[in-house]
C-alpha cells in the first residue's frame, strides 16, 4: 500500500511540476517565429482604453475613387486572444482576423464572409510564412501603404487559394490599426483613409 | 401513485394541445381538416415580377457619385419540399439574383406562392401576396406609389417595401424590377433608366 501512496505522490508532483511549466509555452521561445510578438502587439494597443470589446470605424477609398467605411469590433477578453473584424458599408465586404495561442502553439484564422467562422486556419507558427490550401500569411516588419509607414502588418494571400473561400486577392492588418488594405478582382484596392 | 396519476393527465392535456395546435385535429398523423397534399404552383404574378431575365443588365447611380451595373445573375424556377406539419407536399419557388461585380453589391429575391422574400446586406424585405398581388394592409412593411419620378423617368404603380429595423426599403416596380435602394436616410443607389416619357 506504501508502494500505491508512494507512486500517487510522485505523479502527483510530477503533474504540478508540469501544470507550473505550462507558462513556458506562450514564452517567445516556445511559440517562435513572429507570431507571439505579432499577438502581443495586435492585442495590447487595442487594450488601451481598458476594455475588452471595442467597437471603431474607419474610411476607405479605392483606386477608382469610391470611398467606403469600414465598422471594427475587436475583442481581446481572453488572454493570448485577438480576434478582429470589420464589415464594409458600401460594399458587401467582410474580413476577419483572429489569434490565438495555446498549449500547443497558437493558429491565425482568416475569414472573408461572414459565415466563414472558422475561417481559413494557419497554425504552423514556427515560420514567418505559413501555408494552408495555398493560401498564405506572411508577417511584414514594416509596409508602406498610402503614402504611410506601418509596422508589424500581416499580409494574407489568397491568389493561389484552392477552393472558393476568399473572394480577395490580399489583405493587409497592421499592430494597433487593423485592416489597412484589400486588393481584389485584380485591379481593385481598398485602402484605408 | 398520486404523482404517477397527475403526470399522466398532464401529458394527455399536452398532447391533446399539441394535436390541436395547427390548423385542425389530427388523425393518424394526418390534418383531418386541410388538404394534406400540397402542390404549389407560382402564380404568373410571381413568375413574371420585374421582367427580370439573366444576364439582363441595370444600370444604377449611387448616391456617392458613381454609377455601376447591377446583373441578373440567377432567374431560376425551383421545387421545394414543403415543411409543415399539417401540410405535405411541394412549393414551386423563384429564385432571382442581381450582382454588381464592383462594388460588391447583390439583391437575393425569392418568390413564393405567398410572399416574396428580399435580402440586401444586412436588411430583409417580406410582402405578402393575396389571389391579385401584393397585400397592401401591411402598411408598415408597403405601401403603393401611384408614380415615383426618377431622373426624368415616370414610374407607375411603385412598390415602397420597408425592411424591418434597419431603415432601408426598396422601391419595386413589377414591370421594371428595382428602382431605387435606400440603406439609410442618406446613402441610396436608384435606377438610370431610359426616357419613357
Amino acid at each position: 500500500m506504501n508502494n500505491l501512496y508512494r507512486s500517487f505522490l510522485l505523479v502527483g508532483i510530477a503533474a504540478c511540476l508540469f501544470l507550473t511549466s505550462c507558462n513556458n509555452f506562450f514564452d517567445e521561445e516556445f511559440i517562435g517565429g513572429k507570431f507571439k510578438r505579432y499577438l502581443d502587439e495586435f492585442s495590447e494597443e487595442s487594450d488601451a482604453d481598458g476594455y475588452y470589446y471595442i467597437k471603431k470605424s474607419f474610411s476607405t477609398m479605392d483606386n477608382l475613387g469610391i470611398k467606403d467605411q469600414f465598422n471594427e469590433e475587436i475583442d481581446i477578453s481572453q488572454p493570448h486572444y485577438y480576434d478582429y473584424r470589420a464589415k464594409a458599408t458600401l460594399n458587401d465586404i467582410y474580413a476577419t482576423l483572429s489569434m490565438q495561442s495555446d498549449f500547443y502553439g497558437g493558429r491565425i484564422g482568416i475569414s472573408c464572409e461572414e459565415n466563414d467562422y472558422d475561417g481559413i486556419e494557419f497554425i504552423n507558427r514556427w515560420k514567418d510564412t505559413l501555408f494552408n490550401d495555398g493560401y498564405s500569411l506572411s508577417f511584414e516588419d514594416s509596409l508602406k501603404v498610402n503614402g504611410k509607414m506601418y509596422k508589424d502588418v500581416i499580409v494574407f494571400d489568397g491568389t493561389e487559394g484552392k477552393g472558393d473561400r476568399c473572394i480577395f486577392d490580399k489583405l493587409y492588418f497592421a499592430a494597433k490599426f487593423g485592416l489597412l488594405k484589400i486588393d481584389l478582382l485584380d485591379t481593385i484596392s481598398i485602402i484605408r483613409q | 401513485m398520486k404523482f404517477f396519476w397527475l403526470s399522466f393527465i398532464s401529458a394527455v392535456f399536452i398532447l391533446i394541445f399539441f394535436l390541436t395546435a395547427c390548423d385542425g385535429l389530427i388523425v393518424d398523423g394526418e390534418c383531418s381538416d386541410v388538404e394534406p397534399t400540397l402542390h404549389q404552383t407560382l402564380g404568373s404574378v410571381q413568375k413574371e415580377s420585374g421582367h427580370f431575365s439573366k444576364g439582363d443588365l441595370y444600370h444604377y447611380k449611387h448616391s456617392y457619385g458613381f454609377n455601376f451595373d447591377l446583373k441578373v445573375t440567377k432567374d431560376t424556377l425551383f421545387w421545394q419540399d414543403i415543411i409543415d406539419i399539417c401540410h405535405f407536399g411541394d412549393e414551386q419557388i423563384r429564385s432571382v439574383k442581381l450582382e454588381s461585380t464592383y462594388p460588391i453589391v447583390s439583391v437575393n429575391m425569392t418568390f413564393h406562392d405567398d410572399y416574396l422574400y428580399i435580402k440586401y446586406k444586412d436588411s430583409q424585405f417580406f410582402s405578402y401576396y393575396d389571389s391579385i398581388g401584393f397585400e397592401l394592409h401591411h402598411y408598415y412593411i408597403i405601401d403603393l406609389l401611384d408614380s415615383v419620378t426618377i431622373g426624368n423617368v415616370k414610374y407607375i404603380d411603385v412598390y415602397k417595401f420597408n425592411a424591418h429595423g434597419t431603415g432601408a426599403s426598396i422601391y419595386y416596380s413589377e414591370k421594371n424590377g428595382i428602382l431605387k435602394i435606400y440603406e439609410n436616410d442618406s446613402t441610396y443607389f436608384e435606377i438610370i433608366g431610359e426616357d419613357n416619357e
